[in-house]
C-alpha cells in the first residue's frame, strides 16, 4: 500500500494571472489591427513622403519613418494582417493534418502504425526552417507560399503528438469504462476519444501560431514572401537591415512587435496546458 | 519553430547496435528519396539553370546538355543512379556551379561548424548560469521572462539588434564578414540566444522536478545545500532530461544559421543552401538534404549512448533486452 | 491528554528533541496543518506518530529538521534539538543541523536514494558535506556503516546502483547514509512502508538496535503494526492536533479517545460476511478461463484455468499478490478481454463470446469498480455529468435526470454539493464512491470490485467496505471481490479463490478457508497476515 501524505503544500491555483490577461489583450487588438486598422492609426501605411524620410520616433511617427518616409507604426499595424493570416492559417492547416495523420497511425495496427511513424521521423530529421526553405524552392515564392510552407514544415511535429495522444487516449481508465459502462464505441469516439486527444494538440497549436509568425517573418526576410512594398513584418525588417546604422527604429520596432506576440501566444499557450494538467492531477 | 522536446522512444526504436544503424540508413534514405522525388516538382528547366540568364543556345545543344546529365533517362534509373553514386559518396554535380556538391558543401561547412559550435557554447554557459541564478522566487519569475524573450525573438531581429548595439554604437565586433574570431562572436551570439533560452527552459524543468524527488529531499535532509543539491544530484538528472533536445537544436542552429549568414553576410552552408533553393540548383539542394538527415541520425545515435552513460538503470535494462 | 504528557516530560533534562506548541500553516487554508503540538523525545527513546494523510504527520517531521515547503508557515513557542534552539537558526545553520545531528530516513530507498548514483557515494554524501575527510577515510568510514546495517559484502554494494540492491538492502543503505555523519536523532518516515513483510521485520530490529545503542528515533507512520514493535510512545495525530499521547502498552490496551479506537478497530477486527444463500441461483460463472499474453521472451500465461461460479447475492473473493492473473481475470468477466480458452457465462448464457454489438446491450448488469478511480473518469467530466452519461444510458427521462443523480449521491453518502467538482478535485474516497455511483446507476446484478479500497487510509478503507457491504444487502448485489489484502477479502467474501501466477491454488468457503488453509502458499499469506495482527 503506498501512502500519500495529502498535507503537502496547496496545489498551485490554475486562475489566469496578470501575465495571461496582458498577453490575452495584446493578442485581442493584434487581432483587431488586422481587421481594423485604421482604429489605431489614420496614416496610410503605402504614402511615401520623401522630405519626412528616416525620421527617429516621435508623437506623430511613434516608430519613426523608414528610408521613403513612410510611417513605420502604420505599417507594422496593416503588416498584421499578413502576418497573423500566416501564422494562424498555417497553424490550424498544420494540425488538421498533423491530427489526421496521427490519429490515422494511432488508430492503425502495429505495421501500419510503424510505417508511417518511421515516414514522421524521416520527415522529422529535416531542420524545420530548412523543410519550409525546400517547400518555397519547390512551389515558388509568394504570401500563399509562405503559409503553405510553414505549414508543411511543422505537420511531422503535430502528427508526433497527434499519434502519442490517440494512444495515450485509446488506452485510457475512462474509454475502456466507457465500454464497462455500456457505451457506444461511436459516441465513446465522440464524447471522450476526440476530445481528449485535441486538448493537447489546441494547446501546442496555440504555443505554435507565434513561432509560424517567426518563421514566416524569416521567410519573406530572405525575400521569399509578398514583395515589397507589401507592409509585411518581415520585408519591414528586412528594409531596416540597410539602415540599422542610421535608423536602428525601422528594423527594432517590428522585431519587438513579432516578439511581444510570439511571447503572448506561449504565455496563453502554456497556460491553457497548466490548466489541463491541473485536472489530472 | 515548435519547440516539442522529444520523449524517448520505447517499443519503435531498435534496441540491438545493428538495428539502430539500419534505423540510421533508414533515415538518410528516406530523406533522399523524399527529397529527389519532392525536387523533380520544381518547375523550370534544370539547363536554364545551368547556363545561367545568358544562356541563349539552341535546342540541340540543351538536348546534349540533357543527355550528358542523364535527365533523359526514366525517373526512376534517375533515382536508382542517384542512389548508387551517394553509396559511393558521391553527391552529384551542381548545375550551376559545376562543382562536385561535395567540394561545394566541403568548402563552407567548416565556417557554419564554427559558427554553430560557439553557439553551442554560449548557449550551454548561459542556460547553465541561469540555472544556477534561478533560486529565489523573483529571480525565477525574471529569468523566465528573459527566457520566454529569448526564444520568442526572431534571430534575424537579434542579429539587427546586436550590430546595431555591439558594432555601429561600441564598435566592438565587425558588422559583418567570416574573417576572424571577432567576427565570429556576434552571429554565434545571435544564434545561441533562442537556444539558450529553450535549453535553459527545459534544463529547468528538469531541475524543478529533480529537486521535488524524494532522492533531493534526503539529500537536503543531509545538509547539503543549492550548489551541493544542484551538482551532485539534480543537474544530471535534468540532463539526462534535456538530452533529447539535442536532435531539435542541432536542426534549430542550422536552419537558424541561413538567416544568420544572411544578416552578417558570412560564408557558410546555410548562404549554399538558401542560394541553391534560390536558383533552382537541385544537386546542391538534395546534398543539403541528405547532410542534415545524416547528421540528424548520428545525433540520435549519439543521444542514445548518452542516454546509457548518464542513467545507470538504462545500462541493466540494455543487458537484460 | 497531550498537553500533560509533554508538560511533564519538559521537566526530565534528558530530553534531547523538546517541541512546544508546534503549528504549520499555509496562506489560503482554512485550518492549520500542524496545530499547536508539542511533544518530547529522549536519548534512546522512540516517539511514533501515527496518523492517516494528511494528518500532519510528516510535516511535523520536517519541521525537526527546517525542512517544511516554502510556502509553509511555521511557528512554535520552543523547538530545540540536542540543546540547539532552532528558533536563532539560519539556513546555513540548519544545513550544519541537518545529517549532522538529525538523520532523515524516508519512505522508498528505490527514490529516496539518488537513482544515478553509486550506494557508496550517497553514503558517504553526510560525510562530504560535514566532515572533512581523505578519500580513504570515507571509504573505510562508508564500508563500517554498511557493515553497522548488516549489509553483507559491503565492498560489492559499495559499488552497486540502489536499483541494483533488493528492497530490504536498499533502506538499509538509505539508514547508512542518514547515520553517516553521526547524528543523535533519526527520524523514520514510513520506513518500511514499501517493503515486503518479512523485510519489514528486519528493517524494524535494525532500527530496535539504533534504539538500544542510544539514539533517538522519530518514527512517523500510517500502519499500528509497526509503531507497535518500536516505540516506546505513541501520539495519535489527526486533522494536525495530537488526539492522544501514551506509552505504548497504554494506548493499545486502553486507548482513551474515539479515534483511537477507530484506528485500532479498524486495524485489527476481523469482519466476515453474513451468510448466504447457498441455494441462490448462479449468476456468474467462469469455466476454465485462460488468457496469455506476447512477451519478449514467449507467451506469458496470465491466467491459467479459472473457474468459479459466483451465486445471486454472495460474494466471491480473490487474493493474490500484484501480478497472479487477478486484474486480467477481472477483465475478462467483464467482457473487456477475450479468453484464449474457455468462456465467462452471464445467467447461464453466453458472455465472454458475444460480439461486442450484442453483448452491449447486457453491460449494464455487470459493473465494475477499479483501484484508482481517477483514472476511469474523463478529466474533462464534472462528477455531475459523469453519473449523467450512466443515467441517461438507463433510458431515463431528461427531467428525472437530475432527481435520479441525486438518488445516486444520496445512496453512496456524497453530498450533492460535490456534484459541480472535477474527479481530481475529490478525495481518494469519494472518486471510490463516485465509482460506485456510477457503477449502481446501471442498475447492475453483478458488481466487480478490483482491489477498491486499496489506495485508501484504514478508516476510508472501512467505511468503503461498510457501504459495499450495505449496498450488497440493500440491492441483492453479486459480487467479485479481488484484493492483495487477506483481511479485506475476508470480510465480504462467502467463496474465495487464492492465485498465484495466474492459476488458483486453492478454493473454497471463505471461513473454511481461513480456518483450515489447504495450499502452502495460503497458509504462508495467512502467517504473514497473522503475524501483523498478532503484533496488535
Amino acid at each position: 500500500m503506498t501512502v500519500i501524505d495529502a498535507a503537502r503544500a496547496p496545489t498551485r491555483r490554475q486562475h489566469a494571472g496578470v501575465g495571461v490577461w496582458i498577453a490575452g489583450a495584446f493578442i485581442v487588438m493584434l487581432l483587431l489591427a488586422t481587421v481594423a486598422p485604421w482604429l489605431f492609426t489614420s496614416v496610410d501605411p503605402l504614402e511615401t513622403d520623401v522630405m519626412n524620410a528616416l525620421q527617429a520616433p516621435s508623437f506623430g511617427h511613434p516608430f519613426g519613418t523608414d528610408q521613403a518616409g513612410r510611417d513605420v507604426f502604420a505599417r507594422v499595424l496593416y503588416g498584421s494582417r499578413y502576418s497573423l493570416a500566416v501564422g494562424f492559417g498555417a497553424t490550424a492547416l498544420a494540425m488538421v493534418a498533423g491530427l489526421t495523420i496521427g490519429a490515422v497511425a494511432g488508430v492503425l495496427h502495429r505495421v501500419g502504425d510503424s510505417v508511417l511513424s518511421r515516414a514522421i521521423e524521416v520527415v522529422m530529421a529535416f531542420p524545420e526552417f530548412l523543410l519550409a526553405l525546400i517547400v518555397i524552392a519547390v512551389i515558388g515564392p509568394g504570401e500563399a507560399s509562405l503559409l503553405i510552407a510553414v505549414a508543411i514544415a511543422v505537420i511531422p511535429a503535430y502528427a508526433r503528438v497527434a499519434r502519442a495522444q490517440t494512444l495515450v487516449v485509446k488506452r485510457a481508465g475512462y474509454v475502456e469504462a466507457a465500454r464497462t459502462l455500456g457505451l457506444r464505441s461511436s459516441t465513446t469516439l465522440v464524447r471522450h476519444v476526440i476530445p481528449n486527444t485535441l486538448g493537447p494538440l489546441l494547446v501546442m497549436a496555440v504555443m505554435g501560431i507565434g513561432t509560424a509568425i517567426t518563421a514566416a517573418a524569416g521567410l519573406s526576410f530572405l525575400g521569399l514572401g509578398p514583395k515589397a512594398p507589401t507592409p509585411e513584418w518581415g520585408l519591414i525588417l528586412a528594409a531596416g537591415r540597410n539602415y540599422v546604422a542610421t535608423a536602428w527604429w525601422i528594423a527594432v520596432f517590428p522585431g519587438l512587435v513579432i516578439t511581444a506576440t510570439v511571447i503572448s501566444t506561449s504565455t496563453v499557450g502554456r497556460f491553457l496546458q497548466a490548466k489541463a494538467a491541473g485536472r489530472k492531477r | 519553430m515548435t519547440v516539442t522536446p522529444k520523449k524517448r522512444r520505447v517499443g519503435l526504436a531498435p534496441s540491438s547496435g545493428l538495428g539502430r544503424l539500419g534505423g540510421m540508413l533508414l533515415v538518410v534514405w528516406g530523406a533522399a528519396t523524399v527529397g529527389f522525388f519532392a525536387l523533380r516538382l520544381i518547375p523550370g528547366d534544370p539547363v536554364d539553370v545551368m547556363l545561367g540568364v545568358h544562356a541563349n543556345v539552341s535546342e540541340a545543344v540543351r538536348a546534349q546538355i540533357r543527355a550528358d546529365w542523364g535527365l533523359t533517362e526514366p525517373l526512376f534509373l534517375q533515382y536508382t543512379n542517384y542512389l548508387g553514386r551517394l553509396l559511393r559518396g558521391d553527391l552529384g554535380t551542381s548545375y550551376r556551379l559545376q562543382q562536385p556538391v561535395v567540394d561545394v558543401i566541403g568548402q563552407q561547412v567548416t565556417p557554419t561548424i564554427q559558427l554553430m559550435a560557439l553557439a553551442m557554447v554560449f548557449a550551454l554557459a548561459l542556460a547553465i548560469s541561469s540555472a544556477m541564478l534561478a533560486r529565489g522566487r523573483r529571480s525565477r519569475a525574471v529569468l523566465s521572462f528573459l527566457e520566454l524573450f529569448a526564444v520568442s525573438s526572431p534571430t534575424f531581429w537579434t542579429g539587427l539588434v546586436l550590430i546595431t548595439v555591439f558594432s555601429f554604437g561600441l564598435h566592438w565586433f565587425p558588422i559583418a564578414g567570416t574573417d576572424g574570431f571577432l567576427a565570429l562572436v556576434l552571429p554565434a551570439a545571435t544564434l545561441a540566444i533562442p537556444v539558450a533560452g529553450i535549453i535553459s527552459q527545459v534544463l529547468r524543468q528538469g531541475l524543478d522536478s529533480a529537486s521535488v524527488m524524494p532522492f533531493a529531499d534526503t539529500a537536503r535532509a543531509r545538509g547539503v545545500g543549492h550548489a551541493g543539491l544542484l551538482f551532485r544530484h539534480t543537474l544530471r538528472h535534468a540532463a539526462a532530461n534535456s538530452i533529447t533536445l539535442t536532435g531539435y537544436i542541432v536542426g534549430s542552429l542550422l536552419g537558424g544559421s541561413v538567416l544568420v549568414e544572411t544578416v552578417f553576410a558570412r560564408q557558410g552552408l546555410g548562404r549554399v543552401a538558401l542560394d541553391a533553393i534560390m536558383n533552382r540548383d537541385i544537386p546542391i539542394v538534395l546534398g543539403v538534404i541528405v547532410l542534415a538527415a545524416a547528421v540528424f541520425a548520428v545525433i540520435n545515435l549519439l543521444i542514445d549512448l548518452a542516454y546509457s552513460l548518464l542513467d545507470p538503470r538504462l545500462r541493466i535494462a540494455e543487458r537484460d533486452a | 491528554m497531550s498537553d500533560v504528557a509533554s508538560v511533564t516530560n519538559l521537566v526530565s533534562v534528558t530530553n534531547l528533541v523538546s517541541v512546544t506548541n508546534l503549528s504549520v500553516s499555509f496562506a489560503g487554508a482554512p485550518t492549520p496543518a500542524v496545530d499547536g503540538v508539542s511533544f518530547c523525545i529522549a536519548a534512546g527513546e522512540c516517539l511514533a506518530i501515527v496518523g492517516e494523510s494528511g494528518s500532519g504527520k510528516t510535516l511535523t517531521a520536517r519541521s525537526l529538521i527546517g525542512l517544511t515547503p516554502d510556502t509553509a508557515q511555521v511557528r512554535f513557542d520552543k523547538l530545540s534539538i540536542a540543546d540547539v534552539d532552532t528558533r536563532a537558526l539560519t539556513e546555513q545553520a540548519w544545513r550544519q543541523l541537518r545529517g549532522a545531528i538529525v538523520g532523515l530516513v524516508s519512505q522508498d530507498a528505490l527514490v529516496s536514494l539518488d537513482p544515478l548514483r553509486r550506494v557508496a557515494a550517497e553514503v558517504a554524501e553526510p560525510l562530504h558535506v560535514h566532515e572533512n575527510l581523505a578519500r580513504t577515510q570515507v571509504r573505510e568510514r562508508v564500508l563500517d556503516l554498511l557493515r553497522r546495517v548488516a549489509i553483507p559484502l559491503p565492498e560489492v554494494r559499495a559499488r552497486q546502483y540502489p536499483h541494483e540492491l533488493s528492497g530490504g538492502l536498499r533502506q538499509r543503505a538509505l539508514i547508512a547514509s542518514a547515520l553517516a555523519a553521526g547524528p543523535v536523532l533519526l527520524i523514520a518516515d514510513e520506513p518500511t512502508t514499501a517493503l515486503d513483510v518479512t523485510v519489514q521485520a528486519q528493517v524494524l530490529a535494525l532500527l530496535g538496535e539504533l534504539k538500544a545503542s542510544g539514539l533517538a528515533l522519530l518514527l512517523i507512520s500510517h500502519d499500528l503494526a509497526v509503531v507497535r514493535n518500536l516505540a516506546d510512545r505513541v501520539a495519535v495525530m489527526k486533522d494536525g492536533r495530537f488526539v492522544e499521547v501514551a506509552d505504548t502498552a497504554t494506548l493499545f490496551t486502553a486507548p482513551t479517545q474515539e479515534y483511537t479506537r477507530r484506528l485500532l478497530r479498524a486495524a485489527t477486527e476481523v469482519r466476515s460476511a453474513p451468510p448466504a444463500d447457498t441455494a441462490s441461483p448462479i449468476v456468474l460463472s467462469a469455466r476454465g478461463l485462460v488468457k496469455s499474453y506476447r512477451r519478449p521472451h514467449g507467451r506469458f500465461r496470465a491466467v491459467d484455468g479459472v473457474t468459479f461460479d459466483l451465486r445471486s447475492g454472495s460474494t466471491v473473493g480473490i487474493v493474490g499478490e500484484s501480478g497472479s492473473g487477478k486484474t486480467t481475470l477481472a477483465k475478462m468477466l467483464l467482457g473487456i478481454e477475450k479468453p484464449d480458452e474457455g468462456e465467462v457465462l452471464l445467467n447461464g448464457e453466453v458472455w465472454s463470446s458475444l460480439p461486442e454489438s450484442r453483448r452491449r446491450a447486457h453491460r449494464a448488469r455487470i459493473q465494475v469498480i477499479h483501484q484508482n478511480s481517477l483514472d476511469v473518469f474523463d478529466p474533462r467530466f464534472t462528477v455531475k455529468k459523469i453519473l449523467a452519461e450512466a443515467v441517461a444510458l438507463e433510458g431515463t427521462p431528461r427531467t428525472h435526470r437530475t432527481g435520479r443523480i441525486a438518488e445516486l449521491m444520496e445512496a453512496v453518502a456524497l453530498p450533492t454539493a460535490l456534484l459541480t467538482r472535477r474527479p481530481h478535485q475529490l478525495s481518494g474516497g469519494q472518486q471510490q464512491r463516485v465509482a460506485i455511483a456510477r457503477a449502481l446507476a446501471r442498475r447492475p446484478e453483478i458488481l466487480v470490485c478490483d482491489e477498491p479500497v486499496s489506495s485508501l487510509d484504514v478508516t476510508v478503507q472501512a467505511q468503503v467496505l461498510d457501504l459495499l457491504a450495505r449496498l450488497q444487502r440493500s440491492r441483492g448485489l453479486s459480487m467479485v471481490f479481488i484484493s492483495h489484502d487477506l483481511a479485506v477479502v475476508r470480510g465480504l467474501s462467502h467463496q474465495i479463490l487464492v492465485m498465484k501466477d495466474g492459476v488458483v491454488v486453492e478454493q473454497g468457503e471463505a471461513e473454511e478457508l481461513f480456518t483450515r488453509p489447504q495450499h502452502p502458499f495460503t497458509k504462508h499469506l495467512l502467517a504473514v497476515h497473522g503475524a501483523l495482527s498478532e503484533s496488535l
